[in-house]
């Protein structure tokens, strides 16, 4: 991993502890605007203030407890980054169906139910990596820049559906939003150093007092004032319950939340590295299981589910400070807050406009981010197809909810929102353009001939005709060249060798077949002076090489003739 | 394989060009044992124009460090690409040998 020139302190860097409190200061004060999801759903349930007020707690001290897993570099646990976990607009729309139909304890053993499908889903991503490429991972960060950005106008403008697809807010309303936003636009592109690092946060800021000095309050806030300043967060008591036909909504919300990981955990990765590649799915998978388990946390805890924060990605990468270090800071503080209702009342007092503001700011980034995920691949004519036809599916979902809504009701899982629409879509087409896929090629190698040469040549001029990486296809000419000079020279072989080569954008397989006597693959190094000494020292070492050079080998015998198989991941 | 040597001071120069394979081990290994065996204990093996090593040429390196070892010379590598490197690592010699990113450190460690 290279650290890129435009960070401040990267992944792995420790910055001094004022640097990761007000970075991690930041980093809450971003979550403040969605922080509304809870809210809105104790609303549906009718709940009084001080319930929703013990629902902001608590989902403060799951969110930390999230932050904090999220930025783990355990074995199994923790995609290692800076991802702040945050309720999940995913989850409001079934959220607020289970509300009604059972009350918040059906929300929360649904939630449980979401969140360990998504855990349970984790292991299983290695296996399903062709189902998941870099440019549907690229789909899913743009589209949750195009998420996070028209929330923002939301909440600038004021559009509420609910209400009618006419702004409600006023003048002054707007010119705080886009004030504020010019204020972190400016200081992001003009300013160095602190200023640069902490314009979100100083735009927050500016824009609570000016909205304060304007008189533009949020309602929630002026209704929770009331609260005490310190208190334990009270824990719902009650059982979890469950129902057979929510299911299925919750499933497809988690799946959501799995792929919106996928995608931020693959953004994380690649505004920290400047080599990226390719996503590093090890890292994913635990990234995805922390998340899987953050929402099971929330529900025990009596929170709503969540998901990681594409906004705190889009933060870290305007600020510099990608540190995983800050996301120790943010969920300590998140945590501590929850003992302070006060806090709570002021996070969510923070103005509209305001809110909106710094969602724009931060939805510029993720775009961006996900435009250079899905470019950084060759756009093939398959690729072009699955990202044109996402794209324009999820967006004329926001642009055509009327015909959407009048869809089957099977159907509304899939078209509930643009976000699953898109994705939902890019998935099913990138299955369906598996097919045909692989590329195949092979050559006989004579005997006598120079099979080094005829070796490279061959796989490099398929490497290049398949598109593969270099690093890789060095990898397969130095297994099969030793592979073919270790026939010749101690397995007897009668007769031309057979190279088969076959590639698909995830794998390189490449297949050794000769008459002759079986190949022997050593698990256990020779030592040095069996290296020198031992008669077939040159041989072993030959073995335990392409043992270690390859993903996987494979040898069968079967009447004289011997195959080895070689497999590299790509 | 093509062997180019350069005489510097009390080291021998040795650049190996092209495959280090079975069949261009033996004069590498050949032409070690009769560079020691004329008294040079300080070798130092430029592997910049190696295009490729298999295990018969990592044989052929591990009894040249073994002869100059056992005349307490010293033996030092130089040159070695990434992809070297790569199968220097997964042959687990990275250990054994000295290994220096120039010629001239090499020399310096070599003499």
């Amino acid at each position: 991993m290279t650290r890129p020139s435009n960070l401040i302190y990267g992944v792995a860097d420790k910055p001094p502890k004022l640097v990761c409190l007000i970075s991690g200061v930041q980093h809450v004060a971003i979550l403040a605007p969605i922080l509304i999801v809870p809210i809105l759903v104790m609303r549906a349930a009718g709940g009084s203030m001080e319930a929703t007020t013990q629902l902001v707690s608590v989902s403060m001290i799951a969110l930390g407890i999230g932050t904090m897993l999220q930025s783990l570099t355990c074995r199994w646990l923790g995609s290692g980054y800076l991802i702040s976990f945050c309720p999940s607009n995913a989850y409001f729309p079934a959220s607020v169906a289970a509300v009604k139909l059972g009350g918040m304890p059906l929300v929360f053993g649904m939630t449980l139910i979401a969140g360990a499908i998504e855990a349970l889903a984790a292991p299983l991503l290695r296996k399903m990596r062709p189902f998941f490429p870099a440019e549907i991972s690229g789909i899913c960060v743009l589209l949750i820049g195009l998420l996070v950005g028209m929330l923002g106008i939301r909440q600038v403008f004021g559009i509420d559906e609910s209400v009618g697809p006419s702004g409600t807010s006023t003048v002054p309303e707007i010119a705080l939003g886009f004030g504020t936003l010019g204020l972190m636009m400016g200081l992001n592109v003009w300013s160095r150093g602190s200023l640069r690092m902490y314009c979100a946060i100083i735009g927050i800021l500016a824009g609570v007092a000016g909205g304060f000095g304007m008189g533009i309050v949020n309602a929630d806030a002026v209704a929770a004032s009331h609260v005490s300043i310190v208190a334990f967060p009270k824990w719902s008591p009650s059982l979890p319950q469950f129902r057979l036909d929510l299911v299925i909504p919750f499933a497809i919300t988690a799946l959501a939340g799995c792929i919106r990981a996928m995608g931020d955990i693959t953004n994380a990765q690649r505004i920290n590295d400047r080599d990226w590649v390719r996503p590093d799915l090890t890292s994913i998978r635990n990234g995805v299981l922390a998340d899987g388990l953050s929402t099971m946390c929330s529900a025990l805890l009596g929170g709503i589910g969540g998901n990681t924060y594409s906004s705190s990605i889009g933060l870290a990468n305007a600020t510099g400070v990608t540190s995983r270090r800050i996301a120790l800071w943010t969920g300590t503080i998140l945590i501590v807050l929850a003992f302070f209702p006060i806090a709570a009342s002021a996070i969510v007092s923070v103005p509209r406009p305001v809110i909106g503001a710094a969602l724009l700011f931060n939805a510029c980034f993720i775009l961006i981010s996900g435009i250079q995920i899905v470019t950084s691949r060759l756009l093939d004519s398959r690729k072009t197809f699955i990202v044109g036809l996402a794209l324009v599916l999820s967006i004329s979902r926001d642009v055509f909810p009327g015909f959407y809504s009048g869809l089957p009701d099977v159907l509304q899982s899939f078209v509930g929102s643009g976000f699953v629409l898109g994705v939902s879509a890019a998935l099913l087409l990138n299955a369906i353009f598996r097919i045909g896929v692989r590329s195949k090629a092979a050559m006989t190698l004579a005997s006598g001939a120079d099979a080094h040469a005829a070796v490279r040549g061959f796989l490099e001029q398929q490497g290049a005709r398949w598109g593969a990486r270099r690093d890789v296809m060095e990898r397969a000419i130095f297994g099969t060249a030793q592979a073919v000079e270790s026939i010749a020279e101690h397995c007897n072989a009668r007769g031309p060798i057979g190279i088969a080569a076959s590639f698909d954008e995830y794998n390189l397989d490449v297949r050794i077949s000769y008459e002759g006597d079986a190949f022997m693959i050593d698990d256990r190094r020779p030592t040095d002076g069996e290296i020198r000494d031992a008669e077939d020292g040159i041989r072993r070492l030959a073995g335990f090489m392409l043992r270690q050079n390859a993903d996987r080998v494979r040898t069968t015998s079967k009447d004289g003739r011997t195959t080895l198989e070689f497999h590299y991941e790509h | 394989m093509e062997l180019v040597e350069i005489q510097k001071g009390d080291v021998v120069i040795m650049e190996p060009r092209g495959r280090m394979d079975t069949a261009g081990a033996k004069p590498f290994g050949d032409r070690v044992a009769e560079l020691i065996g004329a008294g040079s204990h300080h070798l130092l093996i430029d592997m910049t124009d190696i295009v490729y090593i298999s295990s018969a040429g990592f044989r052929a390196l591990l009894v040249a460090h073994k002869l100059i070892d056992d005349c307490r010379g010293k033996l030092v590598l130089c040159g070695v690409s990434p992809e070297l490197r790569r199968l220097f690592k997964i042959g687990r010699f990275l250990n054994l040998f000295t290994v220096c990113a120039t010629r001239d450190e090499g020399i310096a460690q070599a003499s």
